[in-house]
């Protein structure tokens, strides 16, 4: 499984990849980018050398492209709209994650949150994704 | 208000650092001496606007860096490590106290910068300091952005 955290915190991304590495899900790659502009140049380097990506965590608040304009730009490229997105931040008022949902994103995590929260989102979305 | 926003700051605090760090904060002491302390802040904007501070000493900082980077001692975290972990902590106290505070509203938190520890600070709306079961902590926070 090759996983995409975009975020921020180097801190955040430390924490989500070592969690899903100790989590025993079969992690072949984790990429990481600091914001959504980054990461859609991941994307698209990747994809333009024939490889794919099996799951995206975002930030929502960051410099530069955020999460929502990125989850945006996913949901209108074709070859992106069904990687499943997590989302992954500190904002949790109801406003936002409805929001959120409406953009497509598959999952919404709220920061703080404890590594058995990430993998059973991950298991659950990704049991979605392959069902 | 300010007993409510009380309230809610700490059990922001109580939260992220039991979840993110597995520390506990043991007591409300007086006061304590906070200069050098590692300082960062968050600035918010939404239905509510102003900006959360935390301070810590490096070492600390260290401790639960340590613990939230998943190392074996705090001697393993970098100073550069140490400050990207407080940025974050800072970022998720105030944004899961913004939540409890305003859930219908959105708002946009600001990247966690810090600031001088030693400079002068203008009064905030609400601060505690906190003894940790690994150190100590000050957080304040404030309804309006301080210039």
């Amino acid at each position: 499984m090759k996983v995409l955290i975009v975020d921020d915190s180097p801190a955040m991304r430390s924490y989500v990849s070592r969690t899903l590495q100790a989590a025993g899900l079969d992690i072949a790659n984790t990429l990481e980018a600091g914001d959504g502009g980054e990461a859609m140049s991941i994307l698209d380097k990747l994809y333009s050398g024939g490889g794919s990506l099996d799951l995206i965590f975002t930030d929502l608040n960051m410099p530069g492209v955020g999460g929502e304009a990125f989850l945006g730009h996913l949901r209108r490229h074709a070859a992106y709209e069904k990687i499943p997105v997590l989302v992954i931040s500190t904002d949790t008022t109801q406003t936002r994650v409805l929001r959120i949902r409406e953009m497509g994103a598959q999952g919404y995590i709220s920061k703080p949150c404890p590594p058995k929260l990430i993998r059973a989102k991950v298991e659950q979305v990704l049991g979605k994704a392959h069902g | 208000m300010a007993e409510r926003s009380g309230a809610d700051l700490e059990f922001a605090l109580r939260q992220v650092l039991d979840i993110m760090c597995m520390a506990r904060v043991t007591e409300e002491p007086e006061h304590i001496a906070t200069a050098g302390w590692l300082a960062m802040r968050v600035e918010f904007r939404g239905a509510s606007h102003g900006e959360m501070r935390l301070r810590m000493p490096e070492e600390t900082a260290c401790h639960l860096a340590a613990t939230f980077l998943g190392r074996r001692s705090s001697g393993e975290v970098t100073a550069t490590e140490a400050v990207q972990v407080a940025g974050e902590l800072t970022n998720m106290i105030c944004g899961c106290f913004l939540s409890r505070l305003e859930s219908a509203q959105i708002f946009e938190l600001s990247a966690p910068r810090p600031y001088p520890p030693d400079t002068p600070q203008p009064q905030p709306s609400l601060a505690r300091h906190y003894r940790l079961d690994k150190g100590s902590l000050y957080v304040a926070l404030a309804l309006t952005p301080w210039r």
